[in-house]
Parts: C-alpha cells; structure tokens; sequence
C-alpha cells in the first residue's frame, strides 16, 4: 500500500503534465494594408512574432507603395530585366500561371488600371475613356516574362495585390507547423486559416461577411478544419462619383469593376496563395463559369448575389458545416 | 420504525447549496467574465478598458480616434481619418466583434465571453 | 458472511469496487458524450469512491480512484480526460471525507458531486488556458448536484440492505 502510492501518482503527474495543452497566445499587427490577427495556442512566442517577421518581409518586396519594393523596381523600370527575390518571383510565377489558368479572369498585370482608378490612393475617380483604354491596353499579363528570378513586365504594371496576402498566409501556415503548433487561426485581412481543431474539440468557426452589413457582420458561417478561405467583395474599398458606386473588383478584360450580379466570393482550398487570388478570379468569372472553375480545379465556393442568393458548388453546406445567420439569403 | 431513505433536510441542504453556489456565481459574474475592449495602435495594446464603464478614450497617432464606451458597447465618437470607416462601423460590443481605423493602425476588440465565430472572411 | 478485517479482503474488496468503479467510469463517459459539453462527466463513479470511504476509509478510497482514472484514461485512450477525472475524483473524496464527519450521506453526496464537477470544469479551465468554460458552470453545477444526490440516496440504499464489511470502519450512515 505505502509503496503502489507514490508510484501511482508520479504515473499520474507524469500523464497529468504530458496532456497539459500550450497556452493561447495572440498578435494584432497592421502590415499589407490590412489587419494580421493570429490565435495560436503555443508556448513558443517566436512563432507568433516569426509570422509578423514574414508578413512584414513580404510587404516589404511585394508592396505597390514601398518605393524600394520588388514590385517598384519593376513598374520603374518597364521592358527592363530587373532581379527579385525568391519570393516575389514565386508569387509572380503562380500569379502568371494562374492568369493563363482563369483565361485572364485575374491578372498580376493589372497596376495602370488600378491606377487609372486610383484604387488604393485617397484619389478614387472614374477614369476618363482615353485614360482608361490606354491603361488596359499596357495591363496585358501575357508580356511579362519570368526567367528563374529575372523577371522583364514588358512595360505592365505588376500589381500582386491580390496573391501576396495568401501567400503570406501559406508561409505562416508552414512556419506554424513547423513550429510544433496543433492549434491556431490566422488572419489576414479576411484570407483566413485555421490549424487543428480549438482545444475544445471543435472545429473553427468563420463567418462569412454579409456585404450590406458593417465589417462584424456575417451572413453565415462554416467550419474551417485545416483549410485556407479567401473571399473577395464588391462592398470593400470602393467609392460612389455620381450616385453610382465603384467597386475595386476590376474586370481584366474590361478595366471596370465586376457588374455581373455577383457581390462576393469565398474560396476554400488547400492553398493561400491559390484561394486568394480564385476569390478574386471567380467573382470576375460570375457564378456559372465561376462554379465550373472551382469544380474542375477541385475547390469550393460560395457566390452570393445582389439579390441575396447563396450559389455554390455541390456539397459545400454539408462539407463545411455551412449555417444560414441572415434569413434573408436562401440557396439559388 | 425505519427512517426514510430521504430525509426532509437532506432535500433542503442540496437545494439550499446548489442555490448559494449558484448565487454566489451569479453574482460574482459581472467581474469574473466583465467584457473589456482592447485598443491597439500598430499592434500595441495602448488601452484595455470595461465595457461596463462608461468612458471616453482618444487614440492619437497619424489622425486621432476617439473612442466612446456607452452602455457596454464601443463606438468611434470622433474621428479626423480620411476615409471614415471606423466610424461606419457602428457600435461594437459582443466577443470578438472589432472597430478598425486603418489609416491610423488602431484596433478596438471586445475580449472575453464566448465569441460565436473565430474570424470573418470578407 | 462476514468479512475477515485484514490487509487481503480489503485489497479484494477494493479490486472488486475498481472494476466497478471502471465499468461505472465507462457508462458514466457514454451518458456524457450525449451532453453539449465536451470532455465532462456525470461522476457516476463516485458511488464507489463514497462507498469506500464508508466502509475502507480515505487511502483505500483514493486508492481506488487513481487506479480507476488511470485505467479508463488508458482504455478510452485520453489521457486529457486523466487530468480531468484525477482532479475530479481526487478533491471529491477529500471533500465527502471531511463532509462525512459532520453530515448524513446523501449531504455528503452532493458536495462531493459538486465539487467533482467544479474541479473537472478547473482543470478544463487550466488545459485549455481558456478562462471562458466558466459559462459551463450552472449546468454543472446542476448536473453535479442532482447526480450526487442520487449517488447519495443510492449509497444509503445500499447500506441499509448490506451489512458493512469492516464495521470498525464504519462511519455513521443514517
């Protein structure tokens, strides 16, 4: 009796401390434009700060606004081979292929208009006709050519705006598992990404934006379990000239922002980079064509309309968990 | 006579002590689980407050936010960024629900509670 | 037939009541699982560990539980649940043999189920770091309650019908 005691309970401390779960721990940063938001449960602070390290490195060769920027040397010095880091060619590299992939529905090519719009700057105007076609006429992703980390724009403007935030995502996600870490969520700026499962058990919760709320409002939520989500909005970042509004969704093809009756896209899929700029891509494509993308590609989507219709592709609620906040939306 | 297998005060001490505790839970509640509202300049924590105060608190940085708590919800009262969008927002108050004044990298997040999502994509 | 007093029947008597107190443990995990809140249990088991410090006494008691907690953590394959049911168990006894001296066994009972049910909802507290499984607390508190005052009738049931090995033991069970 004296001798089972202590050597059950040395057993049972020793279980007792094994099964002891990492702390929570969170991070708010401001970098890319946006807000990087991390719950990570861990004990190791570095993962946390190595991710803000990542995020800020990235912005820091990729930003449109960062004069010293990759993406700055290259829009200075047009039909010039310029040398970019690793990084930035890897995102070029998946942009570009991405752009042939989606016929054109997304491009890395699209600074001049974006410019032309000033989207992104405190100047949003509609663009004269003149100005507008001159710019799409130099937004042609085609002419950019990339050879290992010699990269020539062929006198485009690069804009990878719309890819670097998954892939700083997808970075995090790979540090974050290297690091050791079972459970986490990630976000930046609405690419999301949740590791695991919460300590409880259950899987990530995300919600869904609904696009004629305020920024906390969401229409529906789904279960994220080891995936990355990305939704693109006609609601965001726009302006209103002339009682009409403009989103900063542009068509490629066009140089105007989306008018198909599409209000947002939210892409799920294993990848950062890929649902990041599918969100985008697939808003441009519309519903039908956006849906036959995603099936063929192997991903989902959630597409809702201007009149309040949740289009998907087959499945999605019952693989996602997907629940309806917002009675005003019904499956089309 | 045998006695009753359940005595009358058996009943009332495990109802009288399963009300106390609850009670006693009930009350302490408010400051045990308190919601607060954390602010954040360019990732910093610069203010955590509770919502069940009311309070004004100003953020200054690039432009100036001013943060009003008001019967345990938080709105931006005052602003001079450009675009306004904190302000738009609205009033904050349930777990996890935030205001943010990007042209200045502030941040308001309630903390505490139980937030019904983990993260909004949008 | 009475029970011989000595170190051999108690080692049977409290064999007997582990696996008891396993098959208990199980069951008590399976109600469980029905109940929204993961990861918590009933207490079903403490009829055993009230039962045995009735009639074995404290060490026997606490004996009984780790071996019991040790067991269906390995026979469920979580070892969190360990932590959470050792914690449970462990304060419960400690509680119902204090409560013993001065109160009736049902009294007794429901202490020790609520305080089963708090310290499980602590330690939750602890291994997940997240302070917010305080909003489980009513109900299991509730839970702890009704439970420990049925173990607690039970126990009394059961000591009417038998007679009490080990009457030295005994501690006053009306």
């Amino acid at each position: 009796m004296k001798r089972i005691f202590p050597v059950l309970l040395a057993a049972c401390c020793l279980f007792a401390f094994t099964s002891c779960a990492p702390a929570l721990k969170t991070s708010e940063i401001f970098a890319m434009d946006t807000f990087i938001i991390q719950t990570v449960y861990t004990d190791d602070d570095n993962v946390i700060r190595q991710n803000n390290e990542i995020t800020r490195r990235l912005e820091d060769e990729m930003s449109r606004t960062i004069a010293t920027s990759d993406v700055c040397r290259l829009n200075a010095a047009p039909g010039q081979d310029v040398e970019v880091s690793d990084e930035t060619a890897k995102v070029l590299a998946v942009s570009l292929d991405a752009a042939a992939d989606t016929g054109g529905a997304f491009s890395p090519a699209l600074g001049s208009v974006i410019a032309a719009w000033g989207f992104g700057t405190e100047d949003m105007h509609v663009p004269d006709e003149e100005a507008l076609s001159s710019a799409l006429a130099a937004a042609d992703y085609r002419t950019v050519t990339l050879e290992g980390n010699t990269v020539n724009t062929g006198g485009a403007m690069i804009d990878l705006g719309g890819a670097v935030k998954g892939y700083a995502l997808d970075k995090a996600a790979g540090n974050l598992k290297a690091g050791g870490v079972e459970s986490a969520i990630i976000s930046f700026g609405g690419s999301i990404y949740a590791l695991g499962k919460k300590p409880d058990g259950t899987s990530y919760k995300i919600g869904i934006r609904d696009p004629e709320g305020g920024e906390n409002d969401y229409m529906a939520t789904i279960a994220l379990d080891g995936k990355f989500v990305s939704t693109s909005g006609t609601y965001e970042r726009g302006f209103t000239e002339n009682g009409v509004y403009y989103d900063h969704v542009l068509d490629p093809s066009t140089g105007y922002p989306v008018n198909n009756g599409l209000v947002a896209a939210t892409v799920l899929c294993d990848s950062g980079i890929l649902s990041d700029i599918y969100s985008t891509a697939l808003l441009v494509m519309g519903a039908e064509k956006g849906v036959a993308f995603a099936d063929e590609h192997g991903v989902d989507v959630l597409f809702l309309t201007g009149d309040k219709q949740i289009i998907t592709t087959d499945g999605f609620a019952e693989k996602y968990g997907l629940e309806i906040k917002n009675r005003e939306y019904a499956m089309g | 006579m045998q006695k009753k297998l359940i005595t009358k005060s058996d009943i009332v001490f495990t109802v009288v002590i399963a009300a106390a505790i609850l009670l006693v839970w009930f009350f302490t509640l408010p400051h045990a689980e308190g919601k607060t509202v954390v602010i954040r300049q360019n990732g910093e924590i610069v203010a955590t407050l509770p919502l069940a105060e009311d309070a004004i608190y100003e953020v200054d940085g690039t432009y100036r936010n001013v943060f009003e708590i008001r019967g345990g919800s938080v709105h931006i009262a005052e602003t001079d960024c450009p675009n306004r969008q904190c302000e738009k927002t609205g009033s904050i108050s349930r777990a996890g629900e935030a205001i943010v004044c990007a042209p200045n990298g502030v941040t308001a997040t309630i903390a505490g509670g139980e937030a019904d999502v983990d993260g909004i994509t949008g | 037939m009475a029970l011989q007093d000595n170190r051999t029947s108690r080692f049977v008597l409290s064999a007997v009541l582990c696996g008891i107190a396993l098959s208990l443990s199980l069951l008590d995990g399976a109600v469980s699982s029905l109940l929204p809140l993961p990861g918590f249990k009933l207490g079903l088991a403490n009829v055993v560990s009230l039962f045995a410090l009735c009639c074995l006494g404290l060490p026997w008691a606490l004996l009984i539980c780790v071996v019991r907690s040790l067991l269906t953590a390995m026979l469920s394959g979580n070892m969190t649940m360990l932590f959470f049911s050792l914690a449970g168990g462990v304060v419960s006894i400690l509680v119902m043999y204090l409560a013993l001296k001065y109160l009736s066994v049902i009294k007794t009972s429901v202490l020790g189920g609520i305080s089963h049910n708090l310290m499980q909802l602590a330690a939750a507290a602890v291994v997940t770091a997240t302070p917010q499984v305080s909003y489980y607390f009513p109900v299991l508190v509730l839970t702890g309650t009704v439970c420990g005052f049925f173990v607690g009738a039970l126990c009394t049931l059961v000591f009417r019908r038998i007679r009490l090995p080990f009457p030295g033991n005994a501690i006053k069970t009306d």
